[in-house]
C-alpha cells in the first residue's frame, strides 16, 4: 500500500504543480491549464453535451465506482491545495486527526441548496463552494497578482532580453475579489488545520456526488479485524476522519483515497477488498430518510428563493467578456473560476468591481484601465471551462460587438485645449472613431456606433483624467457588426517620379 | 546557505534593483547628434524608388557612403522599427520585417557587436512582436528583441530645449546604444497626420498619453532635441497607408509607392515623406516645430537630395 500512496503523492504533486504554474503564469503554462480543465468535474457536468465532457464524466464515475474517490486526491486542485496546507500547518498542530461525524444530511442539504439554486438561476452559492472555482478564485485574487508583481519586478534584474520571467504584466488587484479570496483561503486553512478534509465531506458539491458513488464502490478499503491491533495510527493519519476504530470501520464513502492510513499501518491491516455483505456491518452512513428530506427541502428552497428574490438580469452594468452574449445567460453559466481573469493577455478581464446584483458577484467583467480587449484575441472564449464565454472564432471575434462608444466632446483635449490628439481614433480597429476636420486646422473625433465593437481601445488610451473623454458602455446583447466594403483609394498605382 | 550569506545576497539583489546610474551623454554620443550638414559631400537625403525594399535599402546605403560610415567595429546598435500594432506585414501597419532583417545583417557585417530591437507597442506587445513577424526576422538575423512593456525598462531624462516636453522616460536601450537606426514605416495618422521618422520615436518613450494630453505636435518636435539622436533614419515607403492610419482598417487603405528614404536628418526626411503621403506642407505641425527648434532642416530646397530610380 505504501507504493500506492507514493504513486498518489507523485500524481498529486505533478497535477498541483501544473495547476499552480498555469494559474501563476498562464502565458507560459496555459496549455497545462487547458489540458487539466478537461479532467474536472465542473467541466464534465457543465459541458455535458460535449463528447469530451461525457468521457470525463464517465471516467470519473467509473473510477469512483471501481476504487473510490481517487479524484479527490489526484485531480481536484482544491483537494491537493488542502493537502499542501495540511503538510505546511500540521507541524504546528501536534494533535492527530480524529474521526469526524458523517454529516451526511448536512452535506446533502448544502449540495441540494446550491445545485437547485444554480438550476433556479442563481449559481453564486455553487460557485463559492465548487472546488475548481474556489481554487481559481484563491489564485486569481491573491497569488496571481502577487506573482505578476514579482515577475515584473525581477524581469529587469535578470535581462532585458525576452526570457522566462519577463513575460508577465502586472495584473490588477480587485479589492472585493481579493477579500473574498482571502476569506476563502483563510476558511479553508482553518478547516484543514483543525479537521483535515472536512470541507470535502461537508460542503464540496463534487464530494457530495462522489460520496454517493463511492458508497457503492466495488473495491473498498477496509480494516482487517484479524490483523488490526487497534493501535489507532490509521485513525490519527486519516485526513477525512472516516476511520472509526471503536467499531473498526472505514467509511469508504467519505474516504478521499489518500492511502495514508494503509501506509501508516504496521500490520498491513488496511487493504482493498470486496465488501463482505455481512449482517454485522453497521449502516451508520446516510440514514436514507433524513438525507432525502434534506435533499428535497434544500432543493425546493434553493430553487424557489432566488426566483422570488432576484430579478432577472437586464443590461449589465459592466462590459462582459466577448462570447458572454447576454447578462442573463452569462451570470447563470459562469462558475467564477477566474481562468479568464488570469489568462487575459491584456489584463482587461477582472471580477466585477461593483456588482450590480448578487448575480454578478464574482463574475468577470472588462475594465480598460490596463489595456483593451485585443481585436485579434479570443483566448477567454477558448479556455472557459463551462462555455459561459462561448467559443467565438478568431475572425468572427474581430467583429464582435461587446460595447458601444460614447464621445464626450466637452472633455476632449481638442475642444478644451485646442490641440491635436487623436489617440482614440489612432487605436480604433474599425475606425468607429475617426478624425474629421475641425476649426483652426484641428482634427476632432467623430463616432459611428454602428461599426463600434466596444473593445475599449479608445477608452484605454484617452489621456484625459479624471473622467475620460471617450468611454464604452455595455450592450444588452452581444452581436456582430458588419464592416462596410472599403472604397478604393482615389489614385492607386506607383508614382512615376518623386513628389519632391 | 546560512543566514548571513542569505541576508547579504538578498541585500545585494535589492541594491542592484534600486541602483540607477544617472544618465549622462558621453561626448562621442553628442557628436553623433544628427548632422544638419552632411559630412564628406554625401547627400542629405537619399530617395530610392522602384525596387524591392531590400534592393532600395542597399542602393540608398551605397549612395550615403555605406553602412560602415555609421556603424563601427564593436558597436552596440539599436534598430527601432515601427512594431506598434498586432498586424501582419501585408497590412502595412508595421515596418517590413524583411527590411529589418536585412538591415540587422548589414549591421553585423559592418562589425556591430550587438543589434537590439524594441518598440513600446500599442497593442499587446507579444502579439505585435510575433504577428508583425519582426521578432522572427530579428532572431534570424542574429539580433535581440528587447522588452519595452514595463516602466522599469525606462529612465527619465531631461529635455532642457523642449517647449512642452521637459522630461521623458526613455528606454534604456536607447541610452545605452552607440548607434541608433530609426526604421519607421510611412503611414497616415489620425492624430499626428503622419507617422514617419519623428513620430516613430514615440515608441521609445514610456508615457505616450502625456504627449496626447499635453500637445501632441509640440511633444513630438520636442523629443528631437534629445542629446542622443538617431544616427540614421530610414523610411519604409513601399506600401503606404494613405488613410485610416496608423492602424488601418483593411489593405484597401494601402497604396504601393515602392519608395525608401534615408537621411541623418529627421526633419528633412519627414518633410520629404509628407510629400509621398500627399499631405499639405503646413498640415503636419510637428515638422515646422522641430525645424524651429533647429533639430533639422524642413526646407528641401536647401538640401542635397539624391534621387535614384531602379
Amino acid at each position: 500500500m505504501r507504493i500506492v500512496k507514493n504513486l498518489r503523492l507523485l500524481a498529486g504533486v505533478a497535477v498541483l504543480t501544473c495547476f499552480v504554474l498555469a494559474w501563476l503564469r498562464f502565458d507560459t503554462f496555459g496549455p497545462a491549464a487547458t489540458l487539466l480543465e478537461h479532467t474536472q468535474m465542473a467541466y464534465a457536468i457543465f459541458e455535458l453535451p460535449l463528447i469530451s465532457a461525457a468521457i470525463a464524466l464517465i471516467a470519473i464515475t467509473l473510477t469512483t465506482l471501481l476504487v473510490g474517490r481517487v479524484y479527490c486526491s489526484t485531480l481536484c486542485p482544491l483537494g491537493l491545495l488542502q493537502d499542501l496546507i495540511a503538510r505546511l500547518t500540521r507541524r504546528f498542530n501536534k494533535k492527530p486527526y480524529q474521526k469526524l461525524a458523517p454529516h451526511a444530511s448536512m452535506h446533502m442539504l448544502i449540495f441540494a441548496l446550491a445545485a437547485a439554486s444554480a438550476v433556479g438561476g442563481f449559481i453564486l452559492p455553487l460557485t463559492i463552494i465548487e472546488p475548481f472555482s474556489t481554487f481559481g478564485q484563491i489564485f486569481a485574487g491573491i497569488f496571481q497578482p502577487l506573482a505578476a508583481r514579482f515577475f515584473s519586478a525581477t524581469a529587469p534584474l535578470l535581462s532585458t532580453g525576452i526570457n522566462w520571467f519577463g513575460q508577465a504584466s502586472a495584473k490588477p488587484f480587485s479589492l472585493l475579489n481579493s477579500m473574498i479570496s482571502v476569506l476563502l483561503l483563510a476558511g479553508l486553512t482553518i478547516a484543514v488545520y483543525k479537521a483535515g478534509r472536512v470541507y470535502c465531506n461537508t460542503i464540496c458539491p463534487v464530494g457530495a456526488i462522489l460520496r454517493f458513488i463511492a458508497k457503492h464502490s466495488i473495491f473498498r478499503l477496509a480494516i482487517d479485524d484479524n490483523a488490526c491491533t487497534s493501535c489507532r495510527l490509521c485513525e490519527k493519519a486519516c485526513k477525512a476522519g472516516c476511520i472509526d476504530l471503536a467499531s473498526k470501520t472505514l467509511d469508504f464513502s467519505r474516504c478521499v483515497s489518500c492511502y495514508n492510513c494503509a501506509a501508516s499501518c504496521n500490520f498491513a491491516a488496511i487493504k482493498f477488498g470486496r465488501p463482505a455483505a455481512t449482517a454485522g456491518e453497521k449502516p451508520d452512513f446516510m440514514p436514507g430518510r433524513r438525507a432525502a428530506i434534506a435533499a428535497i427541502a434544500g432543493g425546493a428552497a434553493g430553487y424557489a428563493l432566488p426566483k422570488a428574490l432576484l430579478a432577472a438580469s437586464q443590461s449589465p452594468a459592466q462590459i462582459l467578456p466577448p462570447g458572454a452574449m447576454t447578462a442573463e445567460r452569462f451570470y447563470q453559466s459562469c462558475i467564477s473560476c477566474h481562468l479568464c481573469v488570469i489568462a487575459c493577455p491584456s489584463s482587461v478581464i477582472k471580477p466585477h468591481s461593483t456588482p450590480e446584483s448578487p448575480r454578478s458577484l464574482l463574475k468577470p467583467a472588462l475594465n480598460f484601465d490596463l489595456g483593451m480587449c485585443e481585436q485579434n484575441c479570443n483566448l477567454c472564449s477558448q479556455i472557459c471551462p463551462v462555455n459561459a464565454i462561448q467559443p467565438v472564432a478568431a475572425d468572427r471575434k474581430k467583429l464582435m460587438k461587446i460595447g458601444e462608444v460614447e464621445y464626450k466632446k466637452h472633455l476632449c483635449v481638442v475642444e478644451t485645449d485646442g490641440k491635436d490628439c487623436g489617440a482614440c481614433a489612432e487605436h480604433c480597429p474599425t475606425q468607429a472613431v475617426r478624425m474629421v476636420p475641425y476649426h483652426n486646422n484641428l482634427m476632432i473625433p467623430q463616432t459611428d456606433p454602428a461599426i463600434c465593437i466596444g473593445c475599449g481601445s479608445c477608452e484605454h488610451i484617452c489621456p484625459v483624467r479624471p473622467d475620460r473623454a471617450i468611454i464604452v458602455h455595455p450592450v444588452a446583447q452581444q452581436t456582430f457588426i458588419e464592416m462596410p466594403e472599403p472604397e478604393a483609394l482615389p489614385d492607386g498605382g506607383q508614382p512615376a517620379e518623386f513628389p519632391f | 546557505m546560512d543566514r548571513r550569506s542569505f541576508i547579504s545576497l538578498v541585500s545585494a539583489l535589492a541594491a542592484t534593483y534600486n541602483f540607477k546610474l544617472p544618465y549622462r551623454a558621453r561626448a562621442e554620443e553628442l557628436n553623433l547628434a544628427s548632422g544638419t550638414a552632411a559630412a564628406g559631400g554625401f547627400p542629405d537625403i537619399v530617395a530610392v524608388m522602384g525596387g524591392t525594399p531590400v534592393e532600395m535599402l542597399d542602393r540608398a546605403l551605397t549612395a550615403a557612403g555605406g553602412l560602415s560610415r555609421f556603424v563601427k567595429q564593436g558597436q552596440k546598435v539599436l534598430v527601432k522599427p515601427n512594431i506598434g500594432w498586432d498586424k501582419t506585414p501585408e497590412e502595412g501597419a508595421n515596418t517590413n520585417p524583411t527590411l529589418v532583417k536585412h538591415l540587422i545583417q548589414l549591421c553585423f557585417k559592418a562589425g556591430a557587436k550587438e543589434v537590439n530591437v524594441f518598440d513600446n507597442t500599442c497593442n499587446h506587445w507579444q502579439a505585435c512582436y510575433s504577428n508583425s513577424q519582426i521578432e522572427a526576422a530579428v532572431k534570424e538575423a542574429g539580433g535581440t528583441m528587447l522588452m519595452a512593456h514595463e516602466e522599469s525598462y525606462y529612465t527619465e531624462i531631461d529635455l532642457p530645449h523642449g517647449v512642452a516636453l521637459k522630461k521623458a522616460k526613455v528606454h534604456k536601450a536607447w541610452l545605452e546604444s552607440d548607434v541608433i537606426i530609426n526604421l519607421p514605416i510611412l503611414k497616415h495618422h489620425g492624430g499626428a497626420r503622419m507617422t514617419a521618422a519623428m513620430k516613430n520615436l514615440m515608441g521609445v518613450i514610456w508615457d505616450r498619453r502625456h504627449y496626447h494630453r499635453t500637445d501632441l505636435h509640440q511633444c513630438i518636435a520636442d523629443f528631437t532635441t534629445i542629446d542622443k539622436k538617431p544616427t540614421l533614419n530610414i523610411i519604409d515607403a513601399y506600401s503606404v497607408m494613405m488613410r485610416n492610419g496608423p492602424r488601418g482598417v483593411s489593405t484597401a487603405d494601402l497604396a504601393t509607392k515602392k519608395m525608401l528614404l534615408l537621411s541623418t536628418d529627421m526633419v528633412a526626411i519627414d518633410t520629404a515623406a509628407a510629400r509621398i503621403l500627399e499631405a499639405q506642407p503646413d498640415e503636419i505641425a510637428y515638422i515646422a516645430m522641430a525645424a524651429a527648434l533647429n533639430t533639422g532642416i524642413a526646407d528641401l530646397s536647401k538640401l542635397k537630395i539624391e534621387r535614384i530610380t531602379i
